[in-house]
């Protein structure tokens, strides 16, 4: 190498040899304590102040909740893990949303949902395409 | 000295590395497939092949950097050296693979064009430890695709020797890139300690070997350029044993970088500057007869510093003499390819 290349590589690696391992070192710091698995979750709303009416089976407990007459809350509590590995909760034949992992579900209600009692709850589960609970709440 | 482009010394030994190469990616990616079945059966064959070709085109560019202080702190090394230019055409092939993968496998799948996907689908770039790794590898990518592209001889020729090694010093900027990569990349979601210290032990063989030439280098500059003159301009440079056969001594006289050259019994000094992309000539050996670049295979006349015909590079040429066995030089220079009588070895 030409004296005036020697010195430009000697020159890089000096700092390359300073910049480095600080690096390397600052990235074994920052490693985090376990491996990031944060699995999905729905954001839980509030349950509404007045319990109208409860149905236990096996597996969940289904609330009918209400703030006043016009506005009403579908609570499902799953007590256990679900039988199938996906269910989608359909109110009178109509989509709600999914269940998951154990824990509380809640459900808003409009006023179209709630125009003809009583009301038919089904959970399905959309891989086997199979009904899993039937539920008739009667207001 | 190519009066066009096509490839410079394509020879047997040059292909003979090739298959070497060849040989070696082909065993590395048998062996990494084996273990990361032995330990991960459930891996996916696309995941397989991101690990494998990032893993080895990684490994690779630490044999490339390698081989360059290993050339200068041994001159064993230098063949490797010769040949490096293919290993690292090689590097980035490998590294293309790894890279294509990634962006159908984790970019292609959206709505988003998958460019655009890679900038902007992690924009945590004020965050160190959630930095957007994948950039670092796109940006490490791109420079060796600018260094695979100009090591053809089409630009060997055509690009000024000053900007094609600019351009081909952003190698240390790639590997810088890489470092960070690993670490913020595979590091940080696996937390593998093979990954870990295999990267920390290779960033440390690299730095090292690295500071350990051009410190070497530095030391034998400083001694040279002490030398005093003996008589008639003539500066005593080492005895004539010093000289390895078909090999050079590098001295540095008064500005002047000569190398001085012992073939056939005989001693002759040219200067240590390729004329083709300024390349270490005292750092090659005599070919054929002729003093070939170790970078290149540009090749001259040791007795006139001439390039065989039908090629014009031309280099200065000193002349030199041998007395009571020890080899002396005069820095004076001789107008490009001036024929000098050759010292007598012996």
């Amino acid at each position: 190498m030409i004296p005036e290349l020697r010195q430009r590589h000697r020159f890089i690696w000096r700092i390359l040899a300073f910049i480095l391992p600080i690096s390397f070192g600052w990235a074994l710091l920052v490693l985090p304590p376990v491996p990031i698995q944060e699995p999905l979750h729905m954001g839980t709303v509030e349950g509404l102040p007045v319990l109208e009416q409860t149905l236990e089976t096996a597996w969940l407990i289904v609330r009918l909740r209400a703030a006043n007459t016009t506005t009403k809350q579908l609570e499902i509590v799953l007590k256990h893990p679900m039988p199938a590995p996906s269910a989608q909760v359909f109110w009178q034949n109509s989509f709600l949303g999914s269940l998951g992992a154990k824990g509380i579900y809640r459900f808003a209600l409009d006023e179209v949902l709630l125009a003809a009692p009583p009301y038919t709850l089904e959970i399905r589960d959309p891989v086997n395409k199979i009904i899993v609970q039937t539920l008739i709440i009667h207001p | 000295m190519s009066a066009t482009y096509t490839t410079v010394q394509w020879n047997r030994q040059k292909r003979r590395y090739d298959w070497i190469i060849l040989g070696f990616m082909a065993l590395y990616l048998f062996v990494f497939t084996i273990l990361q079945l032995l330990f991960y059966p459930k891996v996916t064959p696309e995941t397989l092949i991101i690990r494998a070709t990032g893993t080895l085109a990684f490994f690779m560019l630490h044999i490339i950097l390698c081989i360059g202080p290993l050339a200068r702190l041994n001159a064993r090394f230098t063949p490797l050296l010769y040949n490096r230019r293919h290993l690292g055409v090689t590097t980035f092939l490998i590294g293309a693979v790894h890279g294509i993968f990634n962006l159908v496998q984790f970019h292609s799948l959206g709505y988003v064009d998958p460019l655009v996907s890679l900038f902007t689908s992690n924009t945590n770039y004020l965050s160190f430890q959630d930095f957007p790794f994948q950039v670092l590898g796109f940006f490490a990518l791109l420079i060796l695709f600018l260094m695979a592209a100009t090591s053809h001889d089409f630009w060997l020729k055509n690009l000024h020797p000053n900007v094609w090694k600019k351009l081909h010093m952003l190698v240390y900027v790639a590997y810088a890139l890489l470092v960070l990569h690993v670490m913020l990349g595979a590091v940080q979601l696996e937390q593998s300690l093979a990954w870990i210290g295999l990267t920390g032990a290779g960033m440390v063989v690299v730095i090292v070997l690295h500071l350990n030439a051009g410190n070497l280098e530095k030391r034998q500059f400083q001694m040279q350029t002490q030398l005093q003159p003996v008589s008639e301009g003539f500066f005593e440079v080492c005895s004539v044993e010093a000289i390895p056969e078909n090999r050079a001594k590098i001295v540095f006289i008064h500005g002047e970088n000569i190398a001085i050259f012992k073939y056939a019994g005989k001693i002759s000094a040219v200067n240590n500057i390729c004329r083709h992309q300024h390349g270490p000539l005292g750092e090659g050996k005599i070919v054929d007869g002729c003093i070939t670049c170790p970078w290149h295979g540009y090749q001259y006349y040791p007795q006139n510093g001439q390039s065989p015909p039908p090629y014009t590079e031309k280099l200065e040429t000193y002349d030199v003499r041998v007395v009571n066995g020890k080899v002396q030089v005069n820095p004076k220079p001789y107008p490009e390819g001036t024929e000098r009588p050759a010292a007598f070895a012996d």
